[in-house]
């Protein structure tokens, strides 16, 4: 495990608690985010979030320091890892069904953004949850990767493995998506 | 030391396939609306005990305004307030708010602790209000208010003007109307200077006028609201919208 991060988000256990409404002024939306690339439906995203801060609130005097940020993804991971285990919210396989990236690819850079995110989300619903946690701490969230490795509570060079595993698989399906997008008729 | 150490984002990648940069850049900048937001915090005020959170004083408006509160305690009244009177019309708004959510057995959510004098104007919702258990096993189990019952508290109170003008400019936003979010942003401010929900409003002005492709102005904006809010949740959205060239 890496125990040495060195990131501004650090506390040691010496420093004091943070008060639940700071954790929450500064993380609300990293957590919203993180629930939503978890694979939650956006309709569910709000409640699965007030799970996570109520884990949160009921837990903090548990903290004992260390990332912050990865302690709040590992309670959004479980949160939403048991929202995904409820039958009438599991996702289908996305298979072939990548939203098509439909344009040249000179042009690919002015993709509207729905569309990548749309592309985005089903790449994401693709991953296993090991490769997806650590591809979007690390590509989206901007995570260094020793945090990244203690929120998913992984070796550091594991982390990398998976992040590595995780950016082949993007690349193929985004590749197999403007493929698709490029045998589509105009 | 591992080679792959050194592994840098994609994002800092100059040579990035384009599309591959859209759809990282696309899922990087998604960040919850302030409307989210706002119904994050107060299904949330609802739900904790008195005490985690700075109360609200009596009379709403006024207080809240006041300059000498810390980010963290105006965001605590916020919610406070919020929960008291934007509960009932958030919850109204979301598409699917009687959705049945299957669970385990129910467990209590920790207590109001007794040494908090409740005078905050937030509802608490109670176990005793048939709960509704969203958590399962691995995790620790919550318990959540009913959407019904969590409205129950809040549904007596008026509604308020200020999270009516606020919710329609984030609608006018969402429908693609930018001046007219805009317009609803300022007859906001005008109204309420220092309102509980000004944050949001100047979220919704900011993300208005980089719609309209104001980015310039929207900037400006930008910098006035790090400057009176600096520990907001709305930072990183506020970045995103006005950070690139």
């Amino acid at each position: 495990m890496a125990d040495s991060i060195s990131t501004d988000v650090l506390l040691v256990s010496s420093d004091p608690l943070p008060a639940f409404a700071d954790v929450y002024a500064k993380h609300a939306a990293f957590v919203w985010r993180s629930m939503r690339r978890l694979g939650v439906r956006p309709g569910d995203i709000e409640d699965t979030c007030q799970e996570v801060f109520l884990v949160v609130h009921a837990k903090l005097g548990n903290f004992r320091g260390g990332s912050l940020r990865a302690w709040l993804f590992a309670i959004a991971a479980r949160v939403a890892s048991d929202y995904r285990k409820r039958a009438f919210v599991r996702r289908e396989v996305m298979g072939d069904d990548l939203p098509e990236v439909s344009v040249p690819e000179v042009q690919t850079c002015t993709i509207e953004r729905g569309q990548a995110l749309a592309l985005l989300d089903a790449i994401l619903a693709d991953l296993d949850d090991d490769k997806r946690a650590v591809f979007m701490l690390f590509e989206l969230e901007q995570m260094p990767m020793q945090e990244v490795a203690a929120a998913v509570g992984c070796p550091l060079q594991t982390a990398y493995t998976r992040l590595h595993a995780a950016r082949d698989q993007v690349n193929a399906a985004i590749e197999r998506s403007r493929k698709k997008g490029e045998r589509r008729p105009s | 030391m591992s080679e792959s150490e050194n592994v840098q984002s994609l994002l800092r990648d100059a040579g990035l396939r384009g599309d591959l940069r859209a759809v990282l850049e696309a899922g990087s900048a998604h960040d919850p609306t302030p409307g989210e937001l706002a119904g994050l915090s107060s299904k949330l005020a609802a739900l904790l005990p008195p005490g985690t959170l700075p109360p609200a004083p009596a009379a709403p408006a006024a207080p809240l305004a006041g300059g000498g509160l810390s980010g963290a305690a105006k965001l605590a009244v916020a919610i406070a307030v919020i929960g008291a009177v934007v509960g009932a019309a958030w919850l109204a708004r979301s598409p699917d708010a009687t959705t049945p959510v299957p669970g385990a057995t129910p467990v209590i959510v920790a207590p109001p602790s007794p040494s908090e004098a409740v005078t905050s104007a937030a509802p608490v919702v109670t176990a005793s209000a048939a709960p509704t258990v969203i958590g399962t096993a691995s995790a620790t189990p919550i318990v959540t208010a009913p959407r019904p019952s969590s409205t129950s508290a809040a549904s007596a109170a008026p509604l308020a003007p200020e999270s009516l003008m606020i919710s329609r400019a984030h609608d006018a936003l969402l429908q693609g109307a930018p001046d007219r979010a805009l317009a609803l942003a300022a007859d906001h401010a005008r109204a309420y200077p220092k309102g509980a929900l000004a944050q949001e409003r100047e979220v919704i002005a900011i993300e208005a006028l980089v719609a309209q492709g104001r980015k310039a102005d929207g900037r400006s904006r930008a910098t006035s609201f790090r400057t009176a809010y600096p520990g907001s949740a709305h930072l990183g959205r506020i970045e995103r919208l006005v950070g690139g060239p």
